[in-house]
Order: C-alpha cells, then sequence, then structure tokens
C-alpha cells in the first residue's frame, strides 16, 4: 500500500490576546491510499483544525500553524506558495464539510458551479464540462441530475446537497478526500445513504480518505482505522477492529461505553466524569488524568508518550512497561 | 463555513476563561484609537460640565468694556466678545447648557422611542402597524424642520428645545429597537421564558430589553451627536437659549456680524460644536463595533 | 404507573405559508392528527426525523403553540378549553427542556436569577430565602454547586448550561417534563451524563417524560414506551421492547436499520429507502410513506391506513397489517 498522505509533529494555535495559544499539540498520523482513517473527538480535541491545518484553510480564522510538516506524496505542503497550494486542493486533495450549504454558492446554480470546478481543475472545454457533471451527478445516485443543474441550492434537500457536494468534491479525481463531519447535519435514514455512497466511491476510485467525525457507530460502520484525539494530541490509535475489540486508552474506553446501545439493558449508562479541559488551562501530565479513574501519581506529573505495540498505539502510562514494573516492585517491597 | 464556525467556537470556549467581561471589553476598546480619543474628550466635558464654575478664567456673564473684541492672547485664550466676556469661559459655561440639552432631549426620546419599538416588535399585528406608519409620518419631515415647527408652536425657550429634539429622535430609536425586538424574540430563550409561564411584560422587559440595550446605547452616543448640533441650530435661529446666554449656538448666532471683523468670535464657538458632535460619532462608531457588529450597514 | 397522565386525541397544527397572489394557499403540515396518551411515571419517546413534527408535538402539549384542532387532556381536564391565566396553573405542571443549552438561557441575567424566575411568577408569596434555598437543593442535585450563583450562562460548558434548563424546569415541581432533543448538541461522554441524571431526578421526583429525539439508541435507552413519527403522522406505538425487537411499520424497521452499529465485525444490511423525505407543505397521498416504502402496493398510494391496535401496547399504521 502506498503512503497518501503523512503528517508529522503538527503543532496549530490560534492567535489570542495573549499570543499565540497551541490547540494541536505535535500530532503525527498517515493515511494510505485506499484506506479510509477515522478522526474521532469531542468539541475542543482539535479534529477540525487538523483538516483544517492540512489543507491550510485558514482564511477569516485566527488560526495559524506553528511547527510540522504535512506530507502529501513526499512533498511538504506546507512548503508550497498559496498559489500551488490552490492547485492541490480539489485536484488532489478534496474536502467536504458538514453543512453542505457552506460550501455552496446560494446564487449560483448547481450546474455552472459544477461547471466551473471541472473547468478549473481539470481544463475541460464548457460543453464536455457540462456532460462531465452530468456524469459525475448520476455517479452518486442523483436519478434527474440533468433537471439538477438548472436548479439553485436552497431547492435541494440536505442529503442532496451533501451528493452535490461529493459529487463536485470527487469530479476532479483527488487522491485523498478529507471529510469533517459529512453526515452529521443528516437524519439518520440519509446518513445511512451517504456513507454507504462514500463507501462505493472509495472502492471504485482507490482513494484514501481521512473521515473527521464524533459519532462512534460511524466510525465503526466505515473506516478501516481510527486515530482517536483528546485536548489537541492523539491518545489511542488502532485498526477499527481492535479499537472496538480491545480499546486501551481509558479515554476511548469511556467514549465507547457512554454511547448508549440497542439492546443494552443498564439502567445506568457509564459516564466519564468532568468537561474536555480548556486549551488556556491544560492540565500537567496527563491532559485527560483529572478524568481517569485509573490516574495514578505519574499522570499528574508527566505526560505518557504515545506508545505502539502490534500496530496500536496508546498514550497512557498503564501501558507503559517500564512503569507498571516499577509499580508492581513497589508494590512487593511494600509487602 | 461550518468548520470555520466550530472554530469559532473553540476560540469563544478558550475567551471564557479569560479576565472578566467589562475588562475584556475595556482592552480591546482600548485598540480603537479614534474612539479612545473620543471616549477621553467626552469625558473631559463633562468633567467641565461640573466643575466648570470653578475653573473659568472669568465671569462668562460679566461685560469688560475696556476688553473688547480682543484677539486671543496669554490673558484671554481665546480672545473676548463684543462686550469684553472672556471666550474660553462662556464656552466652558456653555458647555453645561449644550450638553445638558442634549443628552436629557436624547433620554426622552430614547426612552419614549424604546418603549414604542419593544411594543411595536413583540406585540406585532395592528399595534407594530399604527406605530411604524406613525414613525413613517415623523420620518417623511426633514429633523430640523420638525423641530423649528414644534418650537414654533410652544414657543423659544429651552425646555421647548429638548421636547423639539426628543420628538425627532423618538421613531428613530423605536424603529431601530422593534429591529432588534423582532431578532430577539425569534431566540429560544424567549421562548423558554414563555414556557415557565412568564407574561409578556416580563418577556419584554427582563428577556428581549437588555438583549436590545447594546443597540440602544450605541445610537443613543451617535444621537446627542446630533442633538447637540440640532440644539445649536434651533439656538442659532433665535430659537433656542437666549441670546446673551453662553450657549454655544446662540455665541455663533450673536457674533456672526463680526465674522468678518473679528473671526475667533465665530471660530471657537464653531470648533467646540464641530469637536463635541465628531466625537460623539467615533464614540459611537467605536461601541457599534465592539456591542453590535451587525449594526454595520 | 398505569394512570394517564396526558392525552392527545387526534391533534393537528398546519402552518400557512405565504405564497404568492396567484397561488394556491398551503400549510406545511406539522401535527397532522395524531393521538396518543402518557402513562405517569413513564417515559414517552418520541423519534423521528427533522421535519416530521415531533418537536411541534412538543410544544403543542406545553401550550406554546395552539392547536388548530383536537384535544389534549392533562390529568383529565381539557386544556382547549383553559383562559389564559389557567393555563399559567398547568404550565407549572408541565415544564421543558430545550435542546440548545446556549440558546435557551437568557444571555444577561445570572444563572441565580435565572433559577428564580419561575418561583416569581407562580409563588409571589414566597419570600427570598425560602426562594434561595430551593434554588440551591435543586442546583446540587443537577450537579452545579452553589459556588456558581452569581455567574452568567456564558461562563459555563454545555453540559452544565443543561443542567442548569433541566434544574429550572424542576424547580415549580412539575408533573411532566417535555424535554425537546435535550442531549443532541452534547459531545457524547456530555451526553451520557445529562440521561444518567434525567433518569435519578426521574425516579427522585416521580417525574414523567415526553422525551422528544432523533437518536434511537437515546431514545432506547431511556424511554418505557416509544412513538414513531413520519411527517406529522405517527406510525407506530409500543413498547420500547417491541418497536426495538419486533418493529412492524416499514418506516420503524428503516430506522432502525439505518443506526450505525458499534461493532465493526458485524457486516449488517441497512435497509436503504430510496429518495428523500418529501415535503410536508406537499406530502404524498394515501400512506405518506410509500414513495418510500419498499413494500410500497397501490392501495398505499390511494388510502390513507388505518392505526390498528395489533396488540393492546402497540399500534401501527400500515396497510400490511389489516386485520
Amino acid at each position: 500500500m502506498t503512503e497518501l498522505l503523512r503528517v508529522k509533529n503538527l503543532r496549530t494555535g490560534f492567535r489570542t490576546e495573549n499570543g499565540l495559544l497551541p490547540v494541536i499539540h505535535g500530532i503525527s498520523f498517515h493515511v494510505n491510499q485506499g484506506e479510509i482513517v477515522g478522526v474521532v473527538g469531542e468539541s475542543g480535541s482539535g479534529k477540525s483544525v487538523t483538516s483544517l491545518s492540512i489543507m491550510r484553510l485558514f482564511h477569516d480564522t485566527p488560526g495559524e500553524i506553528m511547527d510540522g510538516e504535512v506530507l502529501y506524496k513526499g512533498e511538504n505542503l506546507f512548503d508550497l506558495t498559496e498559489k500551488r497550494m490552490k492547485q492541490y486542493r480539489g485536484n488532489e486533495i478534496s474536502m467536504i464539510f458538514q453543512e453542505p450549504m457552506t460550501s455552496l454558492n446560494p446564487v449560483l446554480k448547481i450546474g455552472k458551479q459544477m461547471r466551473e470546478t471541472i473547468e478549473l481543475h481539470l481544463n475541460m472545454p464548457k460543453k464536455e464540462a457540462h456532460q462531465y457533471a452530468i456524469k459525475t451527478l448520476k455517479s452518486v445516485g442523483i436519478p434527474r441530475a440533468e433537471d439538477l443543474m438548472d436548479e439553485y441550492p436552497h431547492q435541494l434537500s440536505g442529503g442532496m446537497r451533501q451528493r452535490v457536494i461529493i459529487a463536485m468534491q470527487i469530479s476532479c479525481n483527488p487522491s485523498l478526500l478529507i471529510a469533517d463531519e459529512p453526515t452529521t447535519a443528516l437524519d439518520v435514514t440519509i446518513q445511512a445513504q451517504i456513507l454507504n455512497l462514500m463507501k462505493e466511491i472509495q472502492v471504485k476510485t482507490n482513494m484514501g480518505i481521512l473521515f473527521i467525525t464524533h459519532d462512534l457507530g460511524v466510525v465503526a460502520e466505515i473506516c478501516d482505522r481510527v486515530i482517536v484525539m483528546y485536548a489537541g494530541k492523539i491518545v489511542e490509535e488502532a485498526t477499527v477492529e481492535e479499537l472496538f475489540a480491545q480499546p486501551k486508552h481509558p479515554y476511548t474506553k469511556g467514549l465507547i461505553e457512554s454511547v448508549p446501545k440497542i439492546g443494552m439493558k443498564s439502567e445506568k449508562l457509564y459516564s466519564i466524569p468532568g468537561t474536555v479541559p480548556n486549551p488556556t488551562n491544560m492540565p500537567k501530565g496527563c491532559k485527560f488524568a483529572p478524568r481517569c479513574e485509573h490516574a495514578m501519581a505519574i499522570c499528574h506529573k508527566k505526560e505518557p508518550a504515545l506508545m505502539t505495540v502490534n500496530h496500536h498505539a496508546t498514550r497512557c502510562w498503564l501501558y507503559d512497561e517500564e512503569m507498571m514494573k516499577d509499580k508492581q516492585g513497589e508494590g512487593m517491597t511494600n509487602g | 463555513m461550518s468548520s470555520l464556525q466550530s472554530k469559532s467556537m473553540e476560540v469563544e470556549q478558550i475567551k471564557i476563561k479569560e479576565p472578566g467581561r467589562f475588562q475584556q471589553f475595556w482592552r480591546s476598546f482600548h485598540r480603537k484609537k479614534p474612539a479612545v480619543i473620543s471616549f477621553y474628550f467626552v469625558l473631559l466635558l463633562f468633567v467641565i460640565m461640573i466643575i466648570g464654575p470653578f475653573i473659568t478664567p472669568y465671569d462668562a456673564a460679566e461685560p469688560d468694556y475696556n476688553s473688547l473684541l480682543e484677539t486671543p492672547s496669554l490673558t484671554h485664550f481665546f480672545g473676548t466678545d463684543e462686550y469684553g466676556r472672556d471666550i474660553l469661559s462662556r464656552i466652558i459655561a456653555g458647555a453645561k447648557i449644550s450638553l445638558s440639552v442634549s443628552v436629557s432631549a436624547v433620554s426622552l426620546g430614547a426612552i419614549i422611542g424604546t418603549m414604542l419599538g419593544l411594543i411595536s416588535g413583540f406585540i406585532g399585528k395592528w399595534v407594530d402597524k399604527l406605530i411604524m406608519r406613525g414613525c413613517d409620518v415623523l420620518f417623511a419631515f426633514p429633523d430640523l424642520i420638525l423641530a423649528i415647527g414644534i418650537v414654533a408652536i410652544l414657543g423659544p425657550g429651552l425646555k421647548n428645545v429638548v421636547i423639539a429634539v426628543a420628538f425627532f429622535s423618538i421613531p428613530s430609536f423605536a424603529r431601530i429597537v422593534r429591529g432588534a425586538t423582532l431578532e430577539v424574540k425569534e431566540m429560544l430563550f424567549v421562548e423558554a421564558a414563555e414556557s415557565i409561564g412568564a407574561g409578556r411584560m416580563r418577556i419584554m422587559l427582563k428577556h428581549i430589553f437588555p438583549e436590545t440595550l447594546p443597540t440602544i446605547i450605541v445610537y443613543f452616543t451617535m444621537n446627542v451627536g446630533t442633538a447637540i448640533l440640532a440644539a445649536a441650530s434651533l439656538s442659532f435661529l433665535g430659537l433656542g437659549a437666549e441670546p446673551s446666554s453662553p450657549d454655544w449656538g446662540a455665541m455663533l448666532s450673536v457674533s456672526r456680524d463680526y465674522i468678518g471683523t473679528a473671526f475667533h468670535l465665530v471660530f471657537f464657538p464653531g470648533l467646540i460644536i464641530f469637536l463635541t458632535v465628531l466625537a460623539f460619532n467615533l464614540l459611537g462608531d467605536g461601541l457599534r463595533e465592539m456591542l453590535d457588529p451587525k449594526m454595520k450597514d | 404507573m398505569g394512570d394517564i397522565l396526558i392525552e392527545a386525541t387526534n391533534i393537528k397544527k398546519h402552518f400557512p405559508l405565504k405564497r404568492g397572489w396567484f397561488e394556491e394557499k398551503r400549510a406545511v403540515r406539522a401535527v397532522d392528527g395524531i393521538s396518543f396518551q402518557i402513562k405517569k411515571g413513564e417515559t414517552f419517546g418520541l423519534v423521528g426525523e427533522s421535519g416530521c413534527g415531533k418537536s411541534t408535538t412538543g410544544r403543542l402539549l406545553n401550550g406554546l403553540i395552539p392547536v388548530d384542532s383536537g384535544e389534549i387532556t392533562f390529568k383529565g381536564k381539557d386544556l382547549s378549553k383553559l383562559s389564559r391565566k389557567e393555563w399559567k396553573k398547568y404550565r407549572q405542571k408541565m415544564q421543558m427542556v430545550f435542546q440548545d443549552p446556549f440558546a435557551s438561557l437568557s444571555p444577561r441575567m445570572k444563572i441565580k436569577d435565572i433559577l428564580k424566575e419561575p418561583l416569581d411568577i407562580h409563588f409571589k408569596q414566597m419570600n427570598s430565602k425560602e426562594k434561595d434555598t430551593l434554588v440551591m437543593n435543586l442546583l446540587e442535585k443537577c450537579g452545579i454547586s452553589e459556588f456558581h450563583l452569581n455567574k452568567y450562562p456564558h461562563e459555563f460548558s454545555g453540559g452544565q448550561r443543561q443542567r442548569i434548563g433541566i434544574a429550572r424546569a424542576l424547580i415549580l415541581q412539575p408533573d411532566l417534563i417535555i424535554a425537546d432533543e435535550p442531549v443532541s448538541a452534547l459531545d457524547v461522554s456530555i451526553q451520557s451524563q445529562i440521561l444518567n441524571l434525567m433518569k435519578d431526578l426521574q425516579k427522585e421526583f416521580d417525574l414523567t417524560y415526553l422525551f422528544i429525539s432523533h437518536d434511537l439508541s437515546v431514545v432506547e435507552h431511556i424511554s418505557d414506551r416509544v412513538g414513531v413519527m413520519y411527517l406529522g403522522d405517527l406510525v407506530e406505538v409500543a413498547t420500547k421492547e417491541k418497536i426495538f425487537t419486533d418493529p412492524k411499520h416499514p418506516y420503524t424497521q428503516a430506522l432502525l436499520s439505518s443506526i450505525p452499529q458499534m461493532d465493526p465485525t458485524v457486516k449488517r444490511e441497512p435497509i436503504i429507502l430510496s429518495g428523500e423525505i418529501p415535503s410536508a407543505d406537499n406530502p404524498p397521498t394515501g400512506c405518506k410513506f410509500h414513495t418510500r416504502c419498499p413494500f410500497a402496493t397501490d392501495e398505499c398510494k390511494q388510502k390513507v391506513p388505518d392505526k390498528q391496535n395489533i396488540d393492546d401496547d402497540q399500534m401501527v399504521a400500515c396497510h400490511l397489517y389489516k386485520s
């Protein structure tokens, strides 16, 4: 499998009145061709900022990349000029957002928007672009594609808009698709349609997808590999089967357990106490320690490293062998 | 972009932990230089208004026939007028008249206008139509003509200037508060208040009014500038303050005969009116950016 | 349990649409004649996709918006016949929790004042000290320390605000809480805190819940009985067990199969419904679901299905189950 994207030690911050405030604290991961990698986390975990950092999409926001590299097919995107980067966006890397309306121009017809994208990125003459647009719309399961070309975005339903966006984004055959909560604003029956569609397209085109979501069910459904983020760091990374069968990090475990499951007959849900720490006031040591029921003395003092065993990475002292050996040793001498 | 929204939410979360609302407000306000300078100028005017009688170098009303129409000098910084009265002292004394007239006029207009706007926006239907059509009628007259008409009916004098200026600021307050009310009315917390059984009065005063307050403050500040100008104009036309009183407009009016011979008689009162109106407008602009970014149009 | 606390009989609400002069008048048929009962002490879940009328139903019960027709009885009394004043009394016994905790608290009021407001309205004779004690007790039960009393809503996180919203709803000691998507704006780890809190409070104060949500897993967790809505109609009502193990209506079946499962080893085959949800201002004839239903026949296109009680505790509106 060829590697498509590698993020190395990415650090991103927000400009505030008190200077640059880091919100992504050095994360590294990769996406292979033909692979769907999920990024899960709650609000404030930095998952969306990660995707914007890769795309360098910070126009009107206070976001700023502080450090790190994003290698796309071996080339560092952070070294590119804005002009070159523009060519990468859409052509090579595409992005889908949660609210489809934000990516559509409300005053232009769907057809015109589709054509413009295609003309711009694929250098196609107008007529051909028109035919190609209809073909792409049909490929995402829109039956009346011809009529739709003459309609405005507000005339479509949420699910249909998201289909149009997907059509627009895949029309230029990108190798990598970044999807930021693409189904969160949709109803479950429509979500099922869109997830199915994305899987189909992925199999057909063999592109890599970075799928950002807060919904663990969606992750289990669509992803091959999962990255769990908490407070701007990766706390766990594993294949999807491994992650749900044997979650290691207490945060991942808590997250999985706090979702109600159909058929589960328990009176009480598990819940992680407390809330996500504020970026201006990060705890020392492990960022999750204040909410963790297994927290030990060291957790509050020193941040654990991301340790990988058999392709399963965890950032937790509980899985540090040296640590645990010491601890057992202590117990022995005490006893 | 929704991701931008979610990001700005994250930024908001960051802000929450920062020092109190007021401190934060003050700090970012201090970055808007014109507004800050205006703020201190307005503050200075109010201080002068209060302590004015104690700091004037000369009596503002006492004629001095030994020094008629003197040009600015070290003894009389702004020179003297046709009766030998110190112009600086008269301007300082006049601050009290101009500010109290304009502030009380705008306050009166704001109170009535806000009430009408709240009722109009919240109740809607025929009440809204009635109030808004009434405002349209008032809007049809140019402000100053309306004020002149009112003073003409009520007779000249500062009290009637206050009423006249208040009257023409009512419709603009009513309209702006109505707009804000319509927007706030749709918010979930209003529905929540309804669901606990809150009555209309309570919802209007406790839930909607506080939300419209920033808009009102901004508009108030800007209107004080307009009111000063209007009051000065009325005095200039002889419909406001007594010609002998140190009102800025009246000073201008009396001294226009000397515009060719003693320019400073016109210049200093004119300058102070200009600066004051400008300061209120700039301050209003600054406040608007801070409190009510949506109002920019 | 057993006594009926609130009952809706054939309630309707259509919102007229403003159209051009020459077009025929149309209306969004938000709630199109639905009937159900909620028993004392139970949690009745109302599920459906966006635009199905579930939120409107909640507001109709609470009287926030008036019904066009139909009857709502609360503790045996017909609410439509009450005057404005009498409504106030009933409001006290029927409170709401809203979806968006960021928007449902007045931004310029202190927490203390937000919580005291219902008491100010309904218990004018109560003195300030008594009110304070009530507020403090309840806040503590909802997991907010009294240390926060003088803060403003923007100083709290979403989960904390929802706790405050719940406390506000409880302070008048209501019998019925109408919760409109109370956890859907929250992160999963916070969501479970709030669900647990609601369950605890239900036991402690003997509450009845109408729990409105689009999230079937949440509804399954908290409800005793569940109603499924589609385009303003109630298509199925049954006990939780029956809805989730033996759903009858094809729409309920499709909804259930669409929920992503948290187990990647299970390769499920969701019933992918074709097409979009029709617009509520121009719903399909006959059974409203026929345009997307895999089992639709000609009869479904023409005839509105009757509501049939398959069992004592299972109602379904579908031609497939004609007796």
